[in-house]
């Protein structure tokens, strides 16, 4: 599904971002990538999504290898993965209905199709009364399960998120999680850049920790804590 | 472009307006003064133009043939006058003919008291291809001055003056337009530039989920077109209904301009109303395209 190959990501200021990472993440997967503020997370996403590229290295994702996508194959690619982000990036003057029919329009599918998948999956993040809300109109944890909805509308075979219970209260943090993990059950590979500690000790899923840009260590069924002991 | 699609995207470039409609009607007050400058431009330049063509149609070229030319020798310079390039019409005017001619331009015919058409010269009158010929064929008729010509009757400085003062107006009306859609795609630009960066979290977003540049760009093309249409529309509507009334008060206060025929309205706005809506749409679509053009790389 994911595979980095001696991957350096060298800022033109001279700030590494991260450091010869080599990992494979397999489809189905959940894995989480934590670390510190400017351990190297962040770049990491910014590369999967195409948004950075890589000053050495290979990355492979869904198949595709990135160097060599065109501008052109960009939204296709993008299109195969969903992205939740920690401050949610709707689209302020659409309402929650429309904020994730928008994700199903660019990929042309029918009127119909949108008005049978929206509603579901709004009903899936429990938004299902907030339809008509704008995102202004909702908490934070309502706001990133309409991102959230957005993301997984197409069926991505990846879901990618960067931080995305950063801005939501412990609770709300949780209820997030536990969508993701259903979302992982029904085979999405879900990939989560975060530095929630309580979050990952409480998951117990495959974690990746990164430090000063490179792989600390990455442990089947870890806890934050396990990632960085002995660092 | 499918008509879910075109109607989708026509839909947010409606949005966009009325979202960013303070922005929007600034840009459509813009496009508007400058094509309300280019529509009266037009319209003065049109009536110039009718009013040179109408001189140009009055000058012609007068051949005076000796009285001693007989019947076959008039025939036979004739016939070389309307071999001369860029003659148009060649029209004989005989004694008789010149004689009715100035009876008719005096009214008065005791003057003419003792006077027999024999009196008035016979003479061929030339009308050429365009004004701009009138020296050519001059010089062409010089060549036959012993087929019995006696003089050439012309109005060269007339001429010369009409040809200036023509290429001169098309000269400044052409410039006039190309300035000043130029100082409206500037000006478009950057105010389309404005709400552009003001949406560039919404753009970003789009980008993210794997919208295509054009999915992007379309609704704010259309934005941009429908500036431009509206922006083109307000003045040839102020034009248009003003362009009689203007005449008619040009007309009352300053009687000698009564002589003076004016181009029709329907002759004018069947051409300026495709030219404004076109010269407004492509000042609109060049001006978004250029705003967003580098907010796309995301």
């Amino acid at each position: 599904m994911i595979k980095l190959t001696d991957v350096t990501k060298v800022y033109e200021n001279g700030a590494r971002g991260i450091d010869n990472v080599s990992l494979s993440i397999e489809p189905g997967e959940f894995v989480f990538i934590v670390g510190t503020s400017g351990s190297g997370k962040s770049t990491m996403v910014r590369l999967l999504l195409k948004e950075l590229e890589p000053t050495s290295g290979k990355i492979v994702v869904n198949g595709a290898e990135l160097s060599k996508l065109t501008r052109k194959q960009m939204p296709d690619y993008r299109r195969k993965m969903g992205v939740v982000f920690q401050d949610f990036k709707l689209l302020r003057n659409k309402t929650v209905y429309d904020n994730v029919a928008f994700a199903m329009q660019i990929v042309r599918a029918s009127n119909r199709e949108i008005r049978r998948t929206v509603p579901q999956v709004l009903a899936m993040v429990g938004l299902a009364k907030k339809a008509r809300a704008y995102p202004n109109q909702l908490s934070g944890g309502e706001q990133q399960r309409t991102a959230l909805a957005r993301a997984i509308v197409n069926q991505p075979p990846l879901l990618l998120c960067d931080e995305p219970t950063g801005n939501l209260d412990p609770e709300t943090a949780w209820e997030i999680m536990h969508l993701l993990e259903n979302i992982n059950i029904n085979g999405t590979t879900v990939v989560v850049a975060t530095h929630a500690k309580d979050i990952v000790d409480g998951m117990r899923k495959r974690v990746i920790g990164l430090s000063n840009g490179i792989i600390a260590k990455d442990i089947e069924k870890g806890s934050y804590d396990d990632v960085y002991l002995g660092v | 472009m499918s008509f879910r699609r075109s109607r989708y995207f026509l839909g947010e470039a409606f949005r966009g307006l009325i979202r960013n409609r303070l922005m929007s009607f600034a840009s459509v007050l813009t496009v508007a003064s400058c094509i309300l400058i280019v529509s009266v431009f037009y319209a003065l330049v049109a009536n110039i133009d009718f009013f040179l063509q109408q001189l140009e149609g009055g000058i012609s070229i007068t051949v005076i043939i000796y009285n001693d030319v007989d019947a076959a020798g008039v025939i036979n310079l004739g016939e070389q006058i309307r071999t001369i390039e860029y003659v148009s019409d060649v029209h004989y005017v005989s004694h008789q003919q010149a004689f009715e001619i100035a009876m008719e331009a005096f009214e008065d015919p005791e003057i003419f008291y003792g006077i027999l058409p024999e009196n008035f010269p016979r003479s061929f009158n030339i009308e050429i291809v365009d004004i701009q010929y009138h020296d050519t064929v001059l010089a062409a008729l010089s060549s036959l001055s012993n087929m019995g010509i006696e003089r050439v009757m012309h109005a060269q400085n007339v001429v010369r003056m009409v040809t200036t003062v023509s290429n001169m107006v098309r000269w400044i009306s052409g410039s006039l337009i190309f300035v000043l859609a130029g100082v409206s795609i500037i000006i478009i630009t950057n105010t389309i530039r404005i709400t552009v960066s003001a949406r560039q979290v919404e753009i970003n977003i789009m980008k993210y989920v794997g919208a295509t540049d054009w999915f992007i760009r379309w609704p704010f093309l259309i934005e941009g077109i429908l500036i431009g249409v509206i922006g083109s529309l307000l003045p040839v509507i102020i034009v248009w209904s003003g362009y009689a009334q203007v005449i008619r008060i040009v007309q009352e206060g300053m009687p000698l301009v009564e002589f003076i025929e004016f181009r029709p309205g329907h002759e004018i706005f069947i051409i300026l109303f495709p030219f404004v809506i076109f010269l407004g749409a492509l000042i609109g679509i060049i001006g978004s395209g250029a705003s967003i053009r580098r907010h796309l790389h995301v």
